[in-house]
């Protein structure tokens, strides 16, 4: 990373740090999913048809505190900077070098929101294969990352970023993943699907699909590709 | 009616300089914006072909009413938006002061500094030596430390403008750049201006005010998308 990149992510840092109900979110989130909620959606499991176990819905509890922060945080950190980037440019930094500080801000948040998730997880539950459950929640995190960068360049207000990302976040956690024993095709076309499964698997065993990670792993990198690309027609 | 192209040359006898090289060419620039969705999709032609040279050393203003396109073809110049055809030649450091301030609202105005100074390729003691000036000549100095979005509507707007200048402009592109200056820096801004363009550099201003356009070399007219006459 160059360091005009470098210069603006730290700009970036800081505008994400001065904006306290970014800090109280990120603080607060994954204990409350993972703590308050996790064993709760067990039950609820039942009700929407799916079968998760004590255990396991508290590790998704980690994957969802992970992906909706991390989502959120990239959706308000593109959006907030958008017309100011674009100054940037104008004034000569390399539209590459914004690309890159934008694309590791979203990576610190999903790393971060992920490996806060899951530490309360390990501490709190036996989780047959922690590295696994890292891997995972980390990939969901980094795909919603990219749907909140993506959807920063199409949706204007703050609010109605926030509407869309927590409304595809329901369809996603609700009805696409294990909790609902969602079936079929259409489930794959959410982001979390694979990853949910995928935490599921590595809270009940210690070696998951391949299949599962390459499903993640390719999700994750086309979503990648739309934030990438919405970001080069934006600035271009 | 509709005016044809324009070529706008400066008059030497304005500034007693000799004819040199455009700092800013513009040729035959189109832009339309489509709106709706099929099957009530529509174009809106905004830019019709307009086309103007400045020469350096010259303070020029660009009227027109609301919506004639004044801040679409400084958006064009400046490349923050691309026009649909036609060219921009530009020769020489560009500074942008938009209509609405472009900065991060969460970043002091040293740290707003700092990070256009990256942008612009100076150093971290050139960036402060040049801010400090800005902010002395400005008269803001004691906001330095304040996040932009404390900033007062004129704060900002310095601000702006002081972001536009830190590069030491040759084109300077001035989109009302004094909204909500009080008279005192109002008049500073002039008399910076004038300092500027007798200094060489070029500088394009929007104005919305006739008592202003006495103070321009010359005046570019949008009407109906084109120029519609050469200015005095």
């Amino acid at each position: 990373m160059g360091p005009a990149s470098l210069a603006l992510l730290r700009a970036a840092g800081k505008q994400y740090a001065r904006q306290p109900t970014n800090v109280v979110l990120f603080v607060i989130l994954p204990p409350l999913f993972v703590l308050a909620l996790g064993a709760a959606m067990s039950t609820f499991s039942d009700v929407l048809g799916g079968n998760l176990t004590e255990r396991t819905s508290t590790a998704l509890a980690a994957l969802w505190a992970a992906a909706l922060l991390s989502g959120s945080a990239s959706f308000f950190i593109v959006s907030a900077s958008r017309r100011a980037d674009e100054r940037l440019v104008i004034a000569g930094m390399q539209r590459g070098a914004v690309e890159v500080a934008h694309a590791a801000a979203a990576t610190i948040m999903a790393s971060a929101a992920g490996t806060t998730g899951f530490a309360i997880v390990v501490m709190t539950t036996d989780i047959a294969s922690p590295i696994h459950l890292l891997a995972a929640v980390v990939v969901g995190a980094t795909a919603y990352a990219a749907v909140g960068v993506a959807l920063a360049f199409v949706i204007r207000g703050d609010l109605e970023g926030s509407f869309v990302i927590i409304l595809v976040f329901m369809f996603d956690a609700f009805i696409a993943g294990p909790l609902g024993g969602a079936d079929g095709f259409w489930p794959n076309l959410f982001p979390l699907h694979h990853p949910s499964e995928l935490v599921v698997d590595a809270a009940l065993n210690a070696d998951v699909s391949a299949a599962r990670y390459l499903w993640s792993a390719g999700y994750t990198l086309l979503l990648i590709g739309v934030a990438a690309a919405a970001h080069k027609r934006r600035l271009a | 009616m509709e005016a044809p192209a324009y070529q706008a040359t400066v008059s030497t006898a304005l500034h007693g300089r000799s004819r040199a090289t455009p700092t800013l060419a513009i040729a035959d620039v189109h832009k339309a914006f489509r709106t709706g969705v099929w099957p009530r999709r529509r174009s809106n032609e905004v830019l019709r072909g307009v086309s103007f040279e400045l020469l350096p050393g010259t303070m020029v203003g660009l009227v027109g009413e609301n919506g004639s396109g004044k801040s679409v073809l400084m958006r064009i110049i400046a490349g923050s938006l691309k026009q649909d055809q036609g060219t921009v030649a530009l020769n020489g450091r560009l500074g942008y002061c938009p209509q609405v301030p472009m900065l991060y609202e969460k970043l002091t105005c040293d740290e707003t500094f700092a990070l256009f100074g990256r942008a612009y390729n100076l150093t971290t003691e050139d960036t402060r030596a040049r801010a400090n000036r800005l902010y002395e000549v400005l008269s803001f100095a004691r906001f330095r430390s304040e996040l932009v979005e404390h900033l007062s509507g004129g704060t900002r707007q310095k601000l702006n403008l002081a972001i536009a200048l830190l590069n030491e402009p040759t084109v300077l592109l001035l989109d009302e750049p004094y909204a909500g200056f009080d008279w005192e820096t109002y008049q500073v801004f002039w008399s910076l201006a004038g300092s500027l363009r007798d200094s060489g550099t070029t500088i394009l201003i929007i104005s919305h005010f006739l008592h202003e356009q006495e103070r321009f070399d010359r005046i570019l007219r949008l009407a109906n998308g084109t120029l519609e006459s050469g200015g005095h």
